[in-house]
């Protein structure tokens, strides 16, 4: 099984960071779709199927929060698992974004390892890129 | 005084945390302003402690930090990468020491700017007498960070 990710950054660099820490934790992406705002993550939504979302904050033109309240609006996407990566980590800005509906919020600077877990955490999907469910219904099998 | 004191306190574990893990830069200390950087980014910000910080440093630091940030090599990188990765150290310091300074209260960061610098780097960028300069020197060129919270 293999996951579409949304990357929302202005950061040109930071989206491709993001990228490339996904890419080698070994999880299994199929696409990897990229906004540089809000806006732009939003009519990227309208033409592909998202697994994920990874969105910063502070961005021009639609932030990371407005995003969330924008998601969380619409029946179509208020089920997509938001992650915010962001500087702005104050535990008053963390739950407002989790307020808002990210069910993640990892701070920058951040290890690659912070954004495996959180991804692993929040898809709920083993370190072997396989879903929890997969693993039990194999087990039972097994007996 | 007693300000600039805490200021460089919190500070400096942000800037060496920035560069290291982000950018595979290990800065040192420098007690001289350098006045040969290319390059600046700042950030302005607004909350529970209001104010603008600002980046200096030279071309070929800017380079290196790009090309370690992205996994690139030196032909791959341009001005537009170099710019984007100077953008972002300045907003991840800047995100880091706000936490430092208010864990609890979210402060209201702009977008950063980058420009190119004319030369000398004295010039409109102010913060002498009431800010924090700080210099460091790393193995591909120095950079100073700057505060001004205009008190």
């Amino acid at each position: 099984m293999s996951f579409n990710v949304l990357i929302v950054d202005d950061s040109g660099a930071m989206r491709s960071v993001i990228k490339k820490v996904i890419t080698i934790s070994g999880f299994k992406l199929d696409q990897c779709l990229e906004a540089g705002n809000g806006r732009e993550a939003l009519e990227k939504l309208k033409q592909n199927w998202v697994d994920v979302i990874v969105s910063d904050i502070n961005m021009p033109e639609m932030n990371g929060l407005e995003l969330l309240k924008a998601l969380q609006q619409d029946p179509l996407y208020q089920n997509i698992p938001t992650i915010i990566i962001s500087t702005e980590g104050s535990s008053e800005r963390m739950h407002e974004a989790l307020e808002a509906g990210a069910k993640e919020f990892i701070k920058k600077t951040f290890l690659p390892e912070d954004i495996r877990r959180v991804l692993y955490n929040v898809i709920g999907v083993g370190s072997d890129g396989e879903y929890q469910e997969d693993r039990r219904d194999a087990s039972a099998l097994d007996f | 005084m007693e300000n600039t004191k805490k200021i460089e306190e919190m500070l400096l574990p942000s800037i060496f945390d920035v560069f290291e893990k982000m950018f595979f830069v290990f800065a040192e200390p420098l007690r001289e302003m350098e006045q040969s950087h290319q390059l600046r980014a700042a950030i302005h910000f607004e909350g529970p402690f209001r104010g603008d910080m600002q980046i200096l440093l030279s071309s070929d630091l800017a380079r290196t930090m790009a090309k370690n940030m992205l996994s690139l090599d030196d032909a791959e990188v341009n001005d537009s990468m170099m710019t984007d990765c100077v953008k972002e150290a300045i907003n991840m310091i800047c995100g880091s020491f706000l936490r430092k300074v208010d864990p609890v209260h979210g402060s209201q960061m702009s977008i950063p700017t980058c420009d190119r610098l004319p030369g000398h780097t004295d010039e409109g960028t102010g913060g002498d007498d009431k800010g924090v300069r700080l210099a460091f020197a790393t193995e591909c060129g120095s950079f100073e960070v700057r505060v001004d919270t205009g008190e």
